[in-house]
C-alpha cells in the first residue's frame, strides 16, 4: 500500500513538474517581446506555402509556416529584420518596426537563378526531423520512371527506411512494415487504394500536390490509426491571380490541369486529371468477336476560399478508376458432347477511390487558431464474370457470378492550435465511422441464384493533445498523446497512445534526436501485394482478429552545413509489433473463396524489426543527389506457421541502397540517373520432396511427388538491382510565354531481369526411336517483369492573363 | 494513317512484350539431409506393413528408392511385439500378426545413414457393427442393390469404404468392387451409418479384350472399412506442387512420425457374407 501510494505521488508530482515547467517557459515571455504573425504565400500564385522559415535574424527565433501558410513569431523588441527562405523562392529579407500582433502577408517570388534541383523540402531549422522525409516535387518530376509517369510513391522508395515491395508496384514498405500500415492522406482525407494499371501506377497526380511529408518514426498526435508510416499529401489550391494550365501526354497516359482565380484574390480554382491511352489502343485492336476495353483515370478538383485572411475554407475532392472488360464470341464447337451454336464470355474488374473533404481554418489571434475538416473516403473493388452457351437444340446455359468488396471512412477532425513563443499546443478529436464489406458475392446458374453479403461496422473516436516546446536554442521537444476508443459489434478496443521526439542542437550544423511511439491500427488487409492484383480486401478488428499494435524507439544524428548544402543523416531504429495477421498457407487456390476470410488469415502474429538508415545529400548547386543506404531486419512470428519460429518478413531487405543524381547542364538540359539495390524478396522454396510412388496398400494409395514446405520464406530471392536514367529539355519560345517540357525516360537501362517470381521448367526426354524417356532436371527460371523501356513526355504550360 | 498505326503498334509491342525470363543455375533451392518417409498399415484383418525410403531433393524426378536395410520394430501397447521383415518392396509382419482392435500401436525405424523414427501411437478402433442390411434387385439395371446400416465410429462418413467381392457358384469373379462414401452428411444419422451398396448381377470375364463368360453373382463377401483421420490428414495436407509463386505454399504436411515423414494408420475391416 505504501509503495502504491508513493508511485501515485510520484506520478503526480511528475505531471505538475511537467506543467510547471511548461508555464515556467511560457511565463519567461518578457514584456518588450513584440508577436507578429500572418501568411507566406506565392507571388505568382497566391498560393500558401507550406514549410517556409520565417526567422528573426537578431534573436535567430523562427518559425515554419503551417499547411495553411501560417506562421507566428516572437521577436525580441519592435525592430527586427526578418529572412523569408522556401526553396525554389527569393529569400526575402524584411527590416522594420513591427507592432505588438501584426499581421504580415509575405510573397515569395520564383527564383531567377539558372535553374536548381533541390533535392530536400527542408531547412537547417524547424520541427525535429528525425524520421521525417520529404522530396519536391519538382525533383519528383525530373527523375526517371517507368512510362515516363513521374510517380510519388516509387520515387519515395529511393529515400532511406521506404522499401519497394513487388517490382513496378506501389506498395511501399516503410521501416519493415507491411504496405496496409501506412496511413496514407491526400488534403487529410485517408486514401485506401493506392494502385492504377493494376499496380504498376499510383493514383497521385504529381501536378496536382503542392507537398507531401513521410512520417517513419513519431507522428502528429493528429494522425494514429496506422503503425508504419505516414504519407501526408496537400494538393495545390490553384492559381488565386491568372487562370494557367499544363498538359502532358506520355506513353502510359494523358494528363492535364487547369487553376485559376473565380474570384480574384479570394476564391482559386483547380481541376486536374488523367487518363490512360490503353483504352483507345484496346478498342483499336477490339473486334465482332472480341471486345476489351480498359478506362483508367483519376481526377482532382479544389475550390479554396479566403474569407478573409484570418478564415478559409477548402473543398477537396478525388476521384480514381480502373475498368477493365474482356468479351469473346465464339461460333460453333461443341460441350461435352452438345453442338454448339455460340457462346458468350466476359470478364472485368473495376476498382476505384472517392475522397471529399471539406476543411476550415480560422486563425482567432495571433496565438490561436482553429482546424477541422469533414471528409468521406470510399474505395471500392468489383468483378464479375458471365458465360452463355447456346446449343443446336435448343438448350441455353448461362452462369453469372460477381463480387464486390468495399470500405468507406465519414469522420471529422477539429482542433484547435495554440502558439506562443516557445510553446505550440494541438488540441482535438477526430470521430469516424467505418464500414466494411469485405465481400459480397452474387452467383447465378441458370435459374438458381445465391447472394452472400458481408457488413461491419465500426466506431472510432480519437481525442488528441500534441505539445511543441522549444527548449532555449539548443532543444525541442514533442509530447503527443492519443487516446482512442474503437467500438465494433462484438467489442470495443480502447488505446492510449503516447509519442515523444526530443531534438537537440550539437554544434555547428549538428542535431541529434530521439524518439518513442506507440500505437495501433484497427483494420487488416488481405491482398496478394503483387503486380496486377488490386483487389484489396480491407477488414475491421473484431474480438477474433484483433488490433494490430506496433511500438518504435529511434535516435537520429544529423548534420547539415552552414550554407545547407550538404547534409549527412543516420538513424537506428528499433520497433516490435503484435497482432499481425498474415495469409495461411493456402496456395494460389485458397484466395479464390475471400469469403470465408476469417480461414485465410493468422491472427496475433508478433513483429520485430531493427534497422539503420543513411543518407547523404548534396542539396544544392547544379549537381545535385544522395546516396541512401537501409540495413533492417525484419522478421515475423506465427504460432500457427514455420513451427512457430521467427521467420523473415517476405520484404526483408536487409541491404537497400539508392543513388540518385541530378544535373542541371544548362537552362534548357537536365540529366538525372537513379541506381537501386535491394536484397531480394523471401519466397517459401520446400526444403525436400516425398517421391513420387506407385505404392498402394492393398486398396489404400499413398500419394507421392509431395513437397516439403517447412520454413516459411526460407529462400532468399537474387538481388534487385537496376539503373533509370532521364533528360529534360526545357524551353521556351518567349520569355513569357509558355513552357514546354520534352523528357526522355529510360527504365532498366541495362535491361537487368529481376526477379518477379520464379518457376521450374522441365522438358520432355526423347531417345533416338522418339520413345518418350521422361522429362529432364527441372531447372530454375527467374520471371522478370520490366525489361529495357524507353519512354518519352512532353509537357506545354498555359497562361490565360 | 500508316504512321498512326506504326505508333499504335509501337505502344502496344513497348507495353505487352515485357514478361522476360532467365535460367537461374545457382543452387537456390535449399539443401537438407535426406531423411525417411514411412507408409504403414495397421489392420484386423491383415499383417502389419509399412514402406520405407528417403525424401529427396525438391528437384529430383527420380523414382523412389526403396530401402531394405533398415531396423523396424513393431510395438503393441508399448511393448515391442515384433520385428518386421522386408519382403517386396515393403516391411511385413509375420502372417500371424494381424491387428488386435482396442491395441495402440507403434513404429520405431533405425538405419545408419538418417535420423531415427518413431511413430505416434495410434489406436486400432474395433470393427463396425452391422446392424441391418436389404437387397433389392433391379432386372432393367442388372444390378443389386444393397441397403446397409452400421454403427457410426466417430470418424468422418469419407473415412468408409465398403467393398465387396462377388462369387459365382462358389469361385470370385470379381475382387474389391468398391463404393466410398463420399457425402458427408446425408449418410450418418445419429450413431448409424447408412449406405447403399450398387452391386452388378452379372461379370464378363475377358480375355485380350474379348469377352469369352458371363457369368451370374450369387454371393458376395462385403467388407466395411474405417480408416483412421491420420490417413485423410496427409492427403489434405500435401500442397499443390507450386514452387515459386506469389502465396506461401501449404506447409503443415501431416506426419505421425517423428525423425522423418509419414503416416502410421489403421484400417478397421468387418465382414460379413450375402447370398443373392
Amino acid at each position: 500500500m505504501p509503495n502504491t501510494f508513493m508511485v501515485l505521488i510520484s506520478r503526480k508530482y511528475i505531471t505538475l513538474f511537467f506543467l510547471y515547467n511548461c508555464f515556467v517557459i511560457l511565463g519567461t515571455a518578457q514584456s518588450d517581446r513584440t508577436l507578429v504573425h500572418g501568411t507566406i504565400k506565392a507571388e505568382k500564385s497566391r498560393e500558401p506555402i507550406i514549410g517556409a522559415v520565417i526567422q528573426d535574424t537578431l534573436s535567430k527565433a523562427y518559425s515554419i509556416s503551417d499547411e495553411y501558410g501560417f506562421f507566428t513569431l516572437s521577436l525580441r523588441g519592435a525592430y527586427s529584420c526578418l529572412q523569408v527562405k522556401y526553396i525554389g523562392y527569393e529569400p526575402q529579407l524584411i527590416c522594420d518596426t513591427f507592432k505588438q500582433g501584426q499581421t504580415l502577408n509575405i510573397e515569395l517570388t520564383t527564383s531567377n537563378f539558372l535553374p536548381e534541383v533541390e533535392v530536400s523540402s527542408y531547412s537547417n531549422l524547424g520541427v525535429p526531423k528525425l524520421g521525417r522525409a520529404s522530396l519536391p516535387i519538382s525533383t519528383l518530376q525530373l527523375l526517371p520512371q517507368l512510362g515516363g509517369e513521374a510517380d510519388l510513391l516509387k520515387t519515395i522508395t529511393l529515400l532511406p527506411g521506404i522499401a519497394q515491395g513487388v517490382e513496378g508496384t506501389t506498395g511501399v514498405l516503410i521501416r519493415g512494415g507491411s504496405p496496409d500500415q501506412n496511413l496514407v492522406l491526400m488534403d487529410g482525407a485517408p486514401v485506401y487504394n493506392l494502385s492504377h494499371f493494376g499496380a504498376y501506377l499510383s493514383v497521385f497526380n504529381t501536378d496536382a500536390i503542392k507537398r507531401f511529408d513521410i512520417y517513419k518514426g513519431s507522428w502528429p498526435a493528429k494522425y494514429g490509426g496506422r503503425l508504419s508510416g505516414l504519407i501526408d499529401i496537400r494538393t495545390r489550391e490553384g492559381n488565386l491571380k491568372n487562370w494557367e494550365g499544363k498538359a502532358t501526354i506520355s506513353p502510359l497516359l494523358g494528363r492535364f490541369l487547369v487553376e485559376g482565380p473565380l474570384k480574384r484574390g479570394k476564391t482559386s480554382f483547380l481541376l486536374s486529371a488523367r487518363s490512360s491511352w490503353l483504352g483507345v489502343l484496346f478498342n483499336a485492336f477490339s473486334g465482332e468477336d472480341f471486345n476489351q476495353r480498359y478506362l483508367m483515370y483519376d481526377l482532382n478538383g479544389k475550390i479554396t476560399h479566403q474569407i478573409n485572411d484570418n478564415h478559409r475554407i477548402y473543398l477537396s475532392y478525388y476521384s480514381s478508376l480502373d475498368d477493365s472488360q474482356v468479351e469473346e464470341v465464339i461460333f460453333g464447337g461443341s460441350l461435352g458432347n452438345q453442338k454448339r451454336i455460340k457462346s458468350e464470355d466476359a470478364i472485368g474488374v473495376k476498382w476505384g477511390n472517392q475522397t471529399a473533404s471539406l476543411r476550415y481554418a480560422t486563425f482567432l489571434s495571433d496565438r490561436w487558431s482553429l482546424q477541422s475538416i469533414i471528409y468521406y473516403t470510399r474505395y471500392r473493388f468489383s468483378g464479375f464474370q458471365r458465360q452463355m452457351n447456346l446449343f443446336a437444340n435448343g438448350l441455353t446455359t448461362a452462369s453469372f457470378n460477381a463480387n464486390e468488396s468495399s470500405n468507406q471512412d465519414f469522420g471529422i477532425r477539429a482542433f484547435a492550435k495554440y502558439t506562443h513563443r516557445n510553446l505550440s499546443l494541438v488540441l482535438g478529436t477526430e470521430q469516424v465511422s467505418q464500414r466494411f464489406n469485405p465481400q459480397s458475392t452474387f452467383q447465378a446458374e441458370n435459374r438458381a441464384s445465391t447472394l452472400l453479403l458481408s457488413d461491419a461496422r465500426a466506431f472510432q473516436q480519437n481525442y488528441f493533445l500534441d505539445m511543441n516546446i522549444r527548449l532555449g536554442k539548443a532543444a525541442d521537444l514533442r509530447f503527443g498523446l492519443r487516446q482512442v476508443a474503437h467500438q465494433t459489434s462484438d467489442t470495443t478496443f480502447f488505446s492510449l497512445e503516447p509519442r515523444l521526439e526530443i531534438q537537440r542542437r550539437l554544434g555547428e550544423g549538428f542535431q541529434a534526436s530521439l524518439s518513442a511511439n506507440y500505437g495501433q491500427q484497427f483494420m487488416h488487409l488481405i491482398t496478394g501485394g503483387n503486380a496486377g492484383q488490386a483487389n484489396e480486401i480491407w477488414l475491421g478488428a473484431t474480438a477474433s482478429a484483433p488490433p494490430q499494435q506496433s511500438k518504435q524507439v529511434a535516435m537520429g544524428l544529423k548534420w547539415l552545413d552552414a550554407r545547407e548544402r550538404y547534409e549527412i543523416s543516420l538513424e537506428a531504429f528499433h520497433r516490435r509489433m503484435s497482432g499481425l495477421t498474415a495469409l495461411k498457407a493456402v496456395g494460389n487456390e485458397g484466395l479464390e473463396d475471400v469469403y470465408r476470410w476469417e480461414e485465410l488469415l493468422e491472427f496475433n502474429g508478433e513483429g520485430r524489426v531493427n534497422g539503420l538508415e543513411l543518407l547523404l545529400r548534396k542539396q544544392k548547386g547544379s549537381f545535385t543527389g544522395w546516396l541512401a543506404y537501409t540495413w533492417s531486419k525484419s522478421q515475423r512470428q506465427f504460432n500457427q506457421i514455420n513451427q512457430g519460429k521467427w521467420f523473415p518478413f517476405r520484404f526483408d531487405r536487409r541491404h537497400d541502397f539508392s543513388a540518385v543524381l541530378l544535373y542541371t547542364l544548362s537552362e534548357k538540359w537536365q540529366f538525372s540517373a537513379t541506381w537501386s539495390y535491394q536484397t531480394g524478396s523471401h519466397i517459401t522454396l520446400p526444403t525436400a520432396k516425398i517421391p513420387k510412388t506407385d505404392i498402394a496398400l492393398e486398396d489404400i494409395f499413398f500419394p507421392g511427388n509431395v513437397h516439403v514446405n517447412d520454413q516459411r520464406n526460407n529462400v532468399t530471392l537474387p538481388s534487385y538491382h537496376r539503373l533509370d536514367l532521364g533528360f529534360t529539355y526545357t524551353w521556351q519560345k518567349k520569355e513569357a510565354g509558355p513552357s514546354h517540357d520534352l523528357s526522355l525516360s529510360i527504365y532498366n537501362a541495362y535491361n537487368r531481369i529481376n526477379p518477379y517470381f520464379i518457376r521450374t521448367e522441365s522438358t520432355p526426354r526423347f531417345n533416338r526411336d522418339g520413345q518418350y524417356l521422361g522429362e529432364s532436371q527441372p531447372e530454375v527460371v527467374i520471371v522478370g517483369l520490366f525489361p529495357f523501356i524507353p519512354s518519352l513526355s512532353y509537357s506545354r504550360t498555359f497562361d490565360w492573363k | 494513317m500508316k504512321l498512326k498505326t506504326i505508333l499504335l503498334a509501337g505502344l502496344l509491342i513497348l507495353l505487352t512484350a515485357c514478361e522476360l525470363t532467365r535460367t537461374y543455375d545457382e543452387g537456390i533451392f535449399p539443401e537438407a539431409p535426406p531423411v525417411l518417409v514411412c507408409f504403414a498399415r495397421v489392420e484386423n484383418e491383415r499383417p502389419i506393413s509399412a514402406y520405407l525410403f528417403p525424401t529427396v531433393h525438391a528437384l529430383d524426378t527420380s523414382s523412389v528408392n526403396f530401402v531394405s536395410d533398415a531396423t523396424v520394430e513393431l510395438y503393441k501397447d508399448g511393448q515391442l511385439l515384433e520385428e518386421l521383415q522386408f519382403e517386396n518392396e515393403r516391411y511385413v509382419s509375420a502372417p500371424t500378426t494381424v491387428g488386435v482392435p482396442g491395441s495402440q500401436y507403434q513404429l520405431m525405424v533405425r538405419h545408419n545413414d538418417y535420423p531415427n523414427l518413431v511413430s505416434e501411437s495410434v489406436l486400432l478402433p474395433p470393427p463396425v457393427e452391422v446392424f441391418d442390411y436389404s437387397i433389392n434387385f433391379s432386372d432393367s439395371a442388372s444390378q443389386y442393390s444393397i441397403d446397409l446400416s452400421f454403427s457410426h465410429t466417430g470418424l468422418d462418413a469419407a473415412s468408409y469404404g465398403v467393398l465387396a467381392d462377388l462369387y459365382a457358384d462358389g469361385q470370385l469373379a470379381r475382387d474389391r468392387v468398391r463404393t466410398a462414401i463420399s457425402a458427408a452428411d446425408p449418410f450418418v444419422k445419429g450413431d448409424t451409418v447408412q449406405f447403399n451398396l450398387i452391386l452388378p448381377a452379372q461379370v464378363t470375364r475377358f480375355e485380350d479384350f474379348i469377352p469369352v463368360d458371363t457369368l451370374h453373382v450369387d454371393s458376395a463377401a462385403v467388407s466395411i472399412q474405417s480408416i483412421s483421420d491420420q490417413y485423410y490428414e496427409y492427403f489434405a495436407s500435401r500442397p499443390n506442387g507450386e514452387i515459386g509463386g506469389f502465396f506461401p505454399p501449404q506447409d503443415d504436411l501431416f506426419t505421425n512420425f517423428e525423425g522423418g515423414y509419414g503416416v502410421l494408420f489403421t484400417v478397421s475391416a468387418e465382414r460379413f457374407g450375402v447370398k443373392f
